[in-house]
């Protein structure tokens, strides 16, 4: 699940004229003022990070002079998000706000309709007015072969006030959304605020979009965006490009698993016997021996691995071609750190063989071996 | 008797001419299931290790008399051939491909619920009914004929508890791995309400994981309509928030879809859960 960057989700907005102010995208203080100059005082400095709340973290400031513009991009850049420092800010025109409006749409995998939140009093915490004030929140379901047209939302948006053509745009823009939802394969898309300006007019001032990135075949221009590499940590790019899933978990034993609920499970009862996993690495259904070497290669990368534990149940996996590469693996690298094996399933014999021919030893019980990669994490051996 | 497949149904593999649908035809067949033919266009009228080709689904129902049919193509191409199968009428349909995109799922279930198809999936191993006949990939040597249901949302899970089931004696009616993905057609409660109507099948085994609300619903339900005893193991104690631990449904958003709570809901309509796979054949004895 993929949450992209503000500028990012603007330009696929762009692609469907979804009213926006104009905005640079730049990487210093320089580049900053000169952005301010093109675009004309005042403008608001937005850090382009990830996690939302930016205003309240002081990663968005509004500048009135090109002083300001310096020194708030000075200080934005030099503030942390996610684990990482600032490294871009979108420059955007100054707006008057007279009113803030709060649209958001996710699919309901239960009954596939695009469920939409819709509320005047945007540019708050959602959850926060949820909470306190579920009443000033729309709730707008639509079904999966309903036709989402602008008119469906006029009632909802007269309802709350909205007269004239700010009620007519406002329901255009919430049927883009549906159609974006579809056709760019978003599982998120979200706009807080939607400001009506003191003269009249409609602009989405901020975008929070996700998109699925099972689809990113057929958006290949996504795999350029910023928030792609900003995402992951290095292991973590590392085991996408080679079809791997690595979460770290910041233990001391290494974990490789066939299957992510068996990946799940087992780093549960790694902290069950009193262990701590350093990783959640699944090779995933069907993997090739190559894949289970990148898998280990990846692994032995981290520092303070105490232990390594491969857990492979074989369905659609075959147990020889992970023996395979675990072999391989540890005579390319040099593995030193004792390996914890448990094979079972699918070819298991022909699996187990390969890796007694290598001079190691493999259990078919889940929870002995995850015992015993427990201790000799803890240098029991 | 058994739930959704048993050795007289007849299978077709979508896909059969790739890697992993030749492999697993052969082991589905192996197994005792009556894998009649594959389709792949363009190859229709040819053979392949003995199974017939058709170009269509529709041609391999009518030739050789199949109601189920499951998918082995690339993730590009799933939404394709679950829309032939679902518009051939096919009575059970599963999808073992990983990854196929939201959107392509979305329509997929929806045309399947307007449709006569039951369908399993996508990402998900399949159903096994032990000692009869399987649909997927779940292995055969794992599995014995008994009378506890196993219905599960992790495919591997799925082995690890059959597996320990099986060593400590105790048989299975039918296992159903639903899938990871958070949308699709059976879910906890349907697969919940096969094993309460079906008399060969006297406990049953859920394995749920986090993200999504699908645990607490089945919590629900149970409630309501689960006569037979159940126990229940939920994966992901462990898991960061926000974190996506490979499956897109296990996300936690929030407090919604945690372990915790999901234990609790199902602890309260009486499921017995279990820390540890371990303590499950423990708790059906």
């Amino acid at each position: 699940m993929g949450l992209i960057l503000e500028f990012e989700g603007k330009e696929l907005f762009k692609k469907y004229n979804l009213p926006l102010s104009k905005s640079i995208v730049v990487k210093s203080a320089e580049e900053a003022k000169k952005a301010s100059t093109t675009l004309g005082l005042p403008v608001a400095v937005k850090a382009q990070v990830l996690s939302g709340g930016r205003g309240k973290r002081g990663l968005i400031k509004v500048a009135k002079t090109q002083e300001e513009v310096i020194s708030h991009s000075i200080d934005i850049l030099s503030m942390e998000s996610d684990g990482r420092t600032v490294t871009h800010l979108l420059i955007e025109e100054g707006a008057d706000i007279a009113k803030e409006i709060f649209i958001s749409m996710v699919n309901d995998p239960m009954t596939l309709e695009t469920l939409i939140l819709f509320s005047m009093e945007g540019g708050v915490d959602i959850e926060t007015l949820a909470h306190e004030k579920p009443d000033a929140i729309d709730k707008i379901r639509i079904k999966f072969d309903e036709d989402y047209h602008p008119f469906k939302f006029y009632p909802i948006l007269a309802n709350r006030g909205l007269t004239g053509k700010n009620k007519l745009k406002i329901a255009d823009i919430m049927s883009i959304l549906v159609r974006m939802m579809r056709d760019e394969d978003l599982t998120l898309a979200e706009i807080n605020p939607l400001i009506i300006t003191k003269s009249d007019e409609v602009i989405a001032l901020d975008a929070r979009i996700m998109i699925d990135d099972n689809a990113s075949y057929r958006h290949p221009e996504r795999k350029e965006y910023l928030s792609e590499e900003m995402r992951y940590s290095d292991s973590e790019k590392d085991a996408k490009e080679n079809g791997l899933a690595y979460v770290d978990l910041g233990g001391s034993i290494g974990m490789l698993s066939v299957g992510a609920g068996l990946g799940m499970a087992t780093a549960d009862l790694i902290e069950y016997f009193g262990g701590s996993p350093r990783n959640f690495l699944d090779v995933g259904g069907g993997a090739s021996p190559a894949k289970v070497e990148h898998a280990l290669r990846i692994m032995i990368k981290d520092k303070g691995l105490k232990s390594i534990l491969i857990n492979a149940f074989g369905g659609i996996t075959r147990l020889d071609d992970v023996a395979s590469g675990i072999v391989a693996a540890r005579d390319k690298f040099g593995i030193q750190i004792p390996l914890i094996i448990r094979l079972i399933g699918t070819n298991q014999k022909e699996g187990l063989e390969i890796i007694k021919n290598a001079g190691l030893q493999a259990f078919e019980d889940m929870e002995p071996a995850i015992k015993a990669a427990v201790n000799a994490a803890k240098g029991v051996l | 008797m058994a739930v959704l497949l048993d050795k007289n149904t007849k299978v077709i593999v979508q896909g059969i001419t790739g890697y992993q649908g030749m492999f697993h035809a052969k082991l589905m067949k192996e197994y005792g299931t009556q894998v009649v033919g594959g389709t792949r266009p363009g190859k229709g009228g040819e053979e392949i290790d003995g199974f017939p080709i058709f170009d269509s689904v529709r041609e391999a129902m009518d030739e050789t008399g199949a109601t189920a049919s499951v998918i082995f193509v690339p993730a590009k191409f799933s939404k394709l051939a679950a829309i032939e199968a679902i518009n051939a009428n096919i009575e059970l349909l599963t999808i073992i491909t990983e990854g196929v995109p939201v959107v392509d799922t979305m329509e997929i279930v929806h045309r399947a619920k307007k449709g006569n198809t039951r369908l399993i999936g996508p990402n998900c191993p399949g159903i096994i009914t032990p000692g009869q006949a399987k649909i997927g990939i779940i292995p055969g040597s794992i599995v014995t004929p008994g009378e506890i249901g196993v219905v599960s949302r992790s495919g591997t899970l799925t082995y690890e508890v059959i597996d320990q089931l099986t060593t400590a004696g105790m048989g299975q009616s039918t296992c159903i791995g639903i899938g990871g993905d958070p949308i699709k057609m059976t879910n906890f409660i349907e697969a919940l309400e096969l094993f309460e109507n079906d008399t060969n099948t006297k406990k049953i085994v859920m394995i749920g994981e986090i993200g999504g609300n699908a645990e607490e619903l089945a919590a629900d339900f149970i409630k309501e309509h689960v006569t037979k005893p159940v126990a229940g193991f939920i994966a992901g104690k462990t898991a960061r928030e926000g974190k996506t631990m490979g499956h897109a449904g296990a996300i936690v958003h929030g407090n919604v879809g945690t372990a915790e709570g999901k234990i609790k809901a199902l602890t309260q309509a009486g499921v017995k859960m279990a820390d540890k796979l371990s303590d499950i054949p423990v708790f059906l004895k």
